[in-house]
C-alpha cells in the first residue's frame, strides 16, 4: 500500500486543517472448518495544521498489533521522520504518545501491523482494527477499506458492541492482482467473509439434511415405520444372502461399559480427588519465587534480572498476562512478592482496581520511587505491615536486597516432606495435575449423567432430588479440590479469564490451554453425554432420533440464510475463537444472561459484592433439573434435552476453574429455579412429542 | 379461583389497609400446584408438596426477571399476573378432565 505523501518544502500557506484516519486491511482470508490466522495492517493518520508556536502532544490509541510505527511531519520546512513505540500494549490496544514540534504544518503517523481473523464453518471473520486520535482541535475523518481475494463475497457487517450493521460497501479493483478492495463504512468492526461457492454448496447440505430429517421423521410416525421396517427387511435379507450377517460375530466385546455405574463413576470421581490432592501435597509448593510485577513493559525483564539477585528461580507474572484474575491467583497463594513500578498512567486505573484488594494476600509489596504516588500512598497506607520502598526496582541496592530477601525467607513456605523438586519436575508434575483436573470434570459429569439415565426404583422426586444433589456435590467438590490442589501447589490448576494465553499462569496452561475453559467444556460436554449413553438400562437412543436431531443440526448449521447466521453466531458464544460475540445470538445471550441475573436477584443474589453473581454458575445448576428428567421424555426431545443440557452443564462446568466458592454459593437456588423454568419447557415438548406419537 | 381472585383485590388501594399475609400462603402453594397438576405431578403428599412450592418459586423468580429484562412489563404488577395465570392454569386442568 503506498500511503499519501507528507507535504515537503518551506514554508507555504498552509491548507486547511484536516485530519484522516485510513485503515486498510488486507485479509488473508482463509476458508477452514476452524482455525486463525494474521492479516496485515496498514493504518495511517494523516494531518494538516495550523502552525502555532508551542509543540502539540496528542495520542494515538490503536487496535492494530504493531510490527512498526513512524511519525513524519512538517515542521519550519523541515521534513522529520521517527520511529515510534507504544508506551503501552494490552491484549487489545496499543498507545502512542506523540508531539508535533512548535510550527508543524502536516504530519503523517503510520502504523504496519497485524490482526487476527477466525476460520469456522467454512466461513471466515475478520476483524477491521481502529485507529483514535485525541489532543487534535481538527475532528479526524475515517477511511476503511479491505482487500481481500477476488471470489471473495461479504456478507455480513456487524459493530464493536457486535450489532448487525445494514450490509453497505463499495468495490474497486485493488492494485494487487487477484484483489479487490471494498470500502465499509466508519463503525465496521467485525465482516463475514465467505466464498461464492459457499451459497450453492450451502444450499446442497441444506438439502441432504431437510431428505435425513423427512426420513428420520418418517420413523416417527407408523406409517413410516412399516415402510422403513420393510425396507429394513429387504436389506437384511440381501445382506443374510451374502453372508455377511457373520461379519456380526467380529463385533469386540465392550467391556469397560461395567464401569459406567453411578457407584463406580462416583468412586473413580473421589480416586481422581485424592489423587491430586495427595499428588499436590508431596511435591508442591512451586520452590520458585513468584512475583507479579506492575511495571512499564520494557521493565519488567530488567525486574526479573534484578530479583535473580535475591531468589535464582523466580517467575514474573506481568498485568499483560493476566490482571482480571489477580485476587484469583493471590487468594491460592501464587505471589510471594508484588512489584510496583512506574506503568503507563494510561491503563493504570483499570488494572488497580483489579488487584489492590487482592494485596491482602500477599506477604510482601515492594514499591519503588517511578510508581505513580497516588497508587503508592494506597497501597502504603492500606497494607503498612509488609511494605518495602526502593529507590529503583530495576537496579536494587545490595541493602534492598537483604532487607527484601529477609522479608521474602519469614513468608517462604517449604515442601512438607523436605522434598526440593528441580523446575523439571514440578513442571511435569503441575501438567500431571492440569490432566487429573480435567479428567475429573469429566468423570464427575459422566457420574452425573450416568445417575440421571440410570434405570432404578426411585420415585420421580427422590430420582429429582438424588440428581440435583449429586450436582450440588461434584460442583461444590470440585472446585473446593481446585483450591485445595492450587493452594497446595502455590500455583493456580486453571483460571476463568486469562487475558492472554500464557503457559505460565495456570497449570493447564503448561498444557498450552492458557485457563484452561476449554478443556473443561469439552469434558463436561462429553462426560455428560457418555455419561448418559453408556450407562447400562439407560433409556435408549434409537438411530432415528439421532439421526433426526442430526439432520436438524446439519440444517441448521448449513442453512444460508437468517437462521443459518443465528447458528454460526451463536457459536462463537461457545468456542475460544478470539473472544468474538456479535450479532441476533449475542443479543439473545444477552437476554438469557438478563433472565438469569433477574431469577438471582429474586432470590437474594447479588444483593452484596460479597455474593456477586456468576450467570455461568446458575446454567450449571440449571442444567441439572432438566438433566433429573430426562428418563421422563419422549425419545426425540430426551436427544435434544441431552444435547442442551450437556452443553449448559458443560458451559457451567467451565466455572469450576474460577475458584470463587462465594459465587457458588448464590448460584446454587437460583440455579435451580432457572432450571425448572427450563425443564418445564421441554416438558411441554415432550408432551407434544407424545402426543404426535400417540403414546 | 376464589382466592386467586382475593389475591388480585390486594392491587387495589383499599387493601393496604388490611394486612396482605393472606397471600403469602398462596404465593407459596397455589401457583406451583396448578402446574404441577398440568404436568401431572400429583404422586404422595410429599411429592405434591414440594412441586406446589418449587414450582410456585419459578414462577414468581421467573416473572419477577422477566419486567426487569422487558422495558415497561412491570405495568401489569405480578400481584395481578400470577393469580391471573394460576386461574388460566386452573381451567385448563379441570376442562381436561385429567
Amino acid at each position: 500500500m503506498v500511503l499519501p505523501s507528507v507535504p515537503q518544502g518551506r514554508a507555504r500557506a498552509p491548507a486547511d486543517p484536516s485530519v484522516v484516519v485510513s485503515v486498510e486491511v488486507h485479509e488473508s482470508v482463509v476458508y477452514d472448518f476452524y482455525g486463525s490466522s494474521a492479516s496485515t495492517v496498514y493504518g495511517s493518520v494523516n494531518g494538516t495544521i495550523s502552525p502555532i508556536d508551542t509543540s502539540t502532544a496528542i495520542q494515538v490509541i490503536s487496535s492494530i498489533r504493531p510490527y512498526s510505527a513512524n511519525l513524519v511531519y512538517v515542521a519550519n520546512g523541515i521534513t522529520t521522520s521517527e520511529p515510534e513505540a507504544p508506551t503501552s500494549v494490552s491484549a487489545q490496544v496499543a498507545t502512542y504518545p506523540l508531539t508535533l514540534p512548535a510550527h508543524t504544518t502536516s504530519f503523517q503517523f503510520s502504523i504496519v501491523g497485524s490482526t487476527t481473523g477466525v476460520e469456522l464453518l467454512w466461513r471466515y471473520l475478520g476483524s477491521v482494527p481502529v485507529i483514535e486520535v485525541t489532543g487534535l482541535s481538527v475532528t479526524p475523518s475515517y477511511a476503511t477499506r479491505i482487500v481481500i481475494p477476488s471470489g471473495t463475497i461479504l456478507s455480513q457487517e456487524y459493530g464493536p458492541r457486535g450489532g448487525s450493521l445494514p450490509l453497505s460497501y463499495t468495490v474497486s479493483p485493488s492494485s494487487e492482482s487477484g484483489y479487490s478492495s471494498y470500502a465499509v463504512q466508519q463503525g465496521v468492526s467485525l465482516l463475514v467473509l465467505q466464498s461464492d461457492l459457499f451459497l450453492p454448496a450451502s444450499i446442497a447440505v441444506t438439502s441432504a439434511a431437510l431428505v435425513i430429517i423427512a426420513l428420520a421423521a418418517l420413523g416417527l410416525f407408523g406409517r413410516g415405520r412399516r415402510i422403513l421396517e420393510r425396507l429394513r427387511f429387504s436389506l437384511l435379507s440381501l445382506v443374510s444372502v451374502l453372508h455377511v450377517s457373520s461379519l456380526r460375530r467380529l463385533r469386540p466385546g465392550f467391556g469397560f461399559r461395567n464401569l459406567f455405574q453411578p457407584r463406580k463413576l462416583l468412586a473413580l470421581f473421589l480416586l481422581c480427588a485424592l489423587l491430586m490432592a495427595s499428588a499436590a501435597a508431596i511435591g508442591g509448593p512451586d520452590s520458585r519465587l513468584k512475583a507479579y510485577v506492575v511495571a512499564d513493559p520494557s521493565d519488567a525483564a530488567s525486574i526479573q534480572k534484578d530479583l535473580q539477585h535475591v531468589a535464582e528461580n523466580n517467575l514474573v507474572i506481568t498485568p499483560a498476562q493476566d490482571y482480571t484474575d489477580f485476587a484469583v491467583m493471590s487468594s491460592v497463594g501464587q505471589f510471594e512478592l508484588v512489584v510496583f513500578s512506574s506503568y503507563p498512567s494510561a491503563g493504570l486505573a483499570e488494572i488497580q482496581g483489579f488487584i489492590v484488594g487482592g494485596l491482602t494476600n500477599v506477604p510482601v509489596i515492594m514499591i519503588d520511587n517511578s510508581t505513580n504516588s497516588a497508587l503508592a500512598n494506597l497501597v502504603e497506607t492500606t497494607y503498612p505491615g509488609k511494605f518495602l520502598r526502593v529507590q529503583n526496582a530495576s537496579a536494587l541496592s545490595s541493602g534492598e536486597q537483604q532487607e527484601l530477601a529477609s522479608l521474602l525467607r519469614a513468608s517462604t513456605r517449604t515442601n512438607l516432606f523436605g522434598l526440593n523438586l528441580s523446575i523439571g519436575d514440578f513442571d511435569a508434575l503441575v501438567a500431571f495435575e492440569a490432566v487429573l483436573s480435567i479428567l475429573l470434570v469429566f468423570i464427575g459429569f459422566c457420574y452425573l449423567g450416568s445417575l440421571a439415565s440410570e434405570s432404578s426404583s426411585l420415585t420421580d422426586l427422590t430420582h429429582t432430588i438424588s440428581v440435583l444433589g449429586a450436582g450440588i456435590f461434584v460442583f461444590v467438590f470440585s472446585e473446593a479440590l481446585y483450591v485445595t490442589v492450587s493452594s497446595l501447589l502455590a500455583f493456580p490448576l486453571s483460571l476463568h479469564a486469562v487475558t492472554s494465553g500464557s503457559h505460565y499462569i495456570t497449570a493447564v496452561g503448561l498444557l498450552g490451554f492458557g485457563g484452561g475453559s476449554t478443556p473443561r467444556l469439552a469434558a463436561g460436554f462429553l462426560g455428560v453425554l457418555v455419561g448418559v449413553v453408556g450407562t447400562r438400562g439407560s433409556p435408549p437412543i434409537e438411530k432415528s432420533d439421532l439421526a433426526l436431531v442430526l439432520g436438524i443440526g446439519l440444517f441448521l448449521l448449513a442453512n444460508p440464510f437468517s437462521i443459518g447466521q443465528f447458528v454460526f453466531q451463536a457459536l462463537f458464544l461457545f468456542l475460544p475463537l478470539g473472544n468474538l460475540a456479535f450479532g441476533a445470538a449475542y443479543a439473545s445471550s444477552l437476554s438469557l444472561k438478563g433472565f438469569i441475573y433477574g431469577v438471582g436477584s429474586a432470590l437474594g443474589a447479588g444483593v452484596t459484592p460479597t455474593y456477586l453473581m456468576s450467570a455461568g454458575k446458575i446454567l450449571f445448576f440449571a442444567g441439572l433439573v432438566p438433566l433429573a428428567y430426562l428418563r421422563k421424555m419422549g425419545r426425540t426431545t430426551m436427544v435434544i434435552a441431552l444435547l442442551l443440557v450437556a452443553l449448559f452443564v458443560g458451559d457451567g462446568g467451565v466455572r469450576i476453574g474460577e475458584m470463587t466458592p462465594d459465587k457458588t454459593i448464590v448460584a446454587i437456588l437460583p440455579g435451580l429455579v432457572v432450571g425448572f423454568a427450563f425443564a418445564f419447557l421441554i416438558l411441554v415438548l415432550a408432551s407434544i412429542e407424545k402426543y404426535v406419537r400417540g403414546v | 379461583m376464589g382466592y386467586s381472585l382475593l389475591v388480585m383485590a390486594t392491587v387495589l388501594p383499599e387493601a393496604m389497609r388490611f394486612s396482605n399475609v393472606v397471600v403469602v400462603p398462596y404465593y407459596l402453594f397455589v401457583p406451583g400446584y396448578s402446574v404441577a397438576l398440568l404436568l401431572l405431578q400429583r404422586g404422595t403428599v410429599i411429592d405434591r408438596i414440594f412441586y406446589s412450592v418449587v414450582w410456585s418459586m419459578v414462577i414468581f423468580a421467573s416473572l419477577y426477571s422477566i419486567e426487569t429484562v422487558v422495558p415497561g412489563s412491570t405495568v401489569i404488577p405480578l400481584n395481578v399476573i400470577i393469580p391471573y395465570l394460576t386461574i388460566i392454569v386452573f381451567v385448563y386442568d379441570h376442562f381436561q378432565g385429567r
